[in-house]
């Protein structure tokens, strides 16, 4: 339907950042907006109360860099 | 290519990236290489997804966590490693463009920009996002004029397609601005109306 709102996932099967609005894809890049925004935008500013610590559990102390960045890639990427 | 999830655990990758900084050893080498792996893994693509995350360090950690962050951050612009996200030239076809890496502060002043229709972030959104990074560097000591300093450098260099001139005169006033005031806010709301300015 055409102006339904896209689905949070659309913009990364876009070929090209969808932050990108060259001047020959004006609309492209505005579709490529709106989907782009309800996904790394959505929920901004929520989550009040939680508190990140600087404490590192047993568990977690000398993983590797490549650990650790796998524990962040997991809870954002699939 | 990596997708991001319907529903990205941001707080629990936020306090992933705090333990990896924390347990790597804040401003350290490995620190700055976990930086770079998840922003390689994440893609230019989802670059935007590492500020998220850097946001919600800002907005939800004690402290030390936000220092932790910081630090590494702030080694990494002094190593000319700051994680980055790369975008084409503006005004060039999105394939095979020229494209150069932005980092955190000058990839969202470009996102609000306002040029042929709406910008990519609304003036909120930026100033949440752009704040949230500024306040967290000024966890680390002298981050804050470093960062400064790099972002009058690339408003200022004359051979970079990446930023129209509109958004290199904002970036320069943005700089200079968060210098001169405590409050980091104050120079984003300065950024917004000048972009908002130029673009009538």
């Amino acid at each position: 339907m055409i102006g339904a709102p896209l689905p949070p996932s659309l913009s990364l099967h876009l070929p090209a950042s969808p932050l990108l609005r060259p001047a020959a894809a004006a609309g492209l890049g505005q579709a490529a907006h709106t989907a782009h925004a309800a996904g790394w935008l959505e929920g901004l500013g929520l989550n009040a109360g939680t508190v990140l610590r600087a404490d590192v559990s047993g568990e977690l102390r000398g993983l590797s860099v490549q650990q650790h960045a796998e524990r962040v890639l997991n809870a954002l990427v699939g | 290519m990596a997708e991001l999830l319907a529903e990205p655990r941001w707080v629990q990758a936020a306090q992933a990236l705090v333990c990896g900084c924390v347990d790597l050893g804040p401003g350290q080498d490995g620190a700055v290489a976990l930086m770079e792996t998840v922003c390689t893994g994440l893609g230019d693509q989802l670059y935007p997804a590492f500020l998220r995350v850097l946001t919600e360090i800002n907005q939800h950690g004690e402290f030390a966590a936000r220092a932790a962050v910081a630090q590494t951050l702030a080694q990494a612009l002094s190593q000319g490693r700051l994680p980055s996200g790369s975008r084409a030239a503006w005004g060039t076809a999105a394939l095979g463009a020229r494209r150069r890496s932005l980092g955190p502060i000058e990839y969202l002043c470009l996102a609000a920009w306002p040029r042929q229709g709406p910008a990519e972030l609304t003036p909120a959104q930026f100033q949440t996002l752009a704040g949230a990074v500024m306040e967290l560097l000024d966890c680390a000591p002298d981050a804050r004029r470093l960062y400064a300093g790099h972002l009058a450098a690339v408003a200022d260099d004359p051979l970079d397609g990446t930023l129209p001139r509109e958004v290199r005169a904002a970036l320069r006033e943005l700089a200079q601005g968060w210098q001169g005031q405590a409050d980091a806010s104050a120079a984003c709301v300065a950024f917004v109306a000048r972009l908002q300015r130029a673009a009538v």
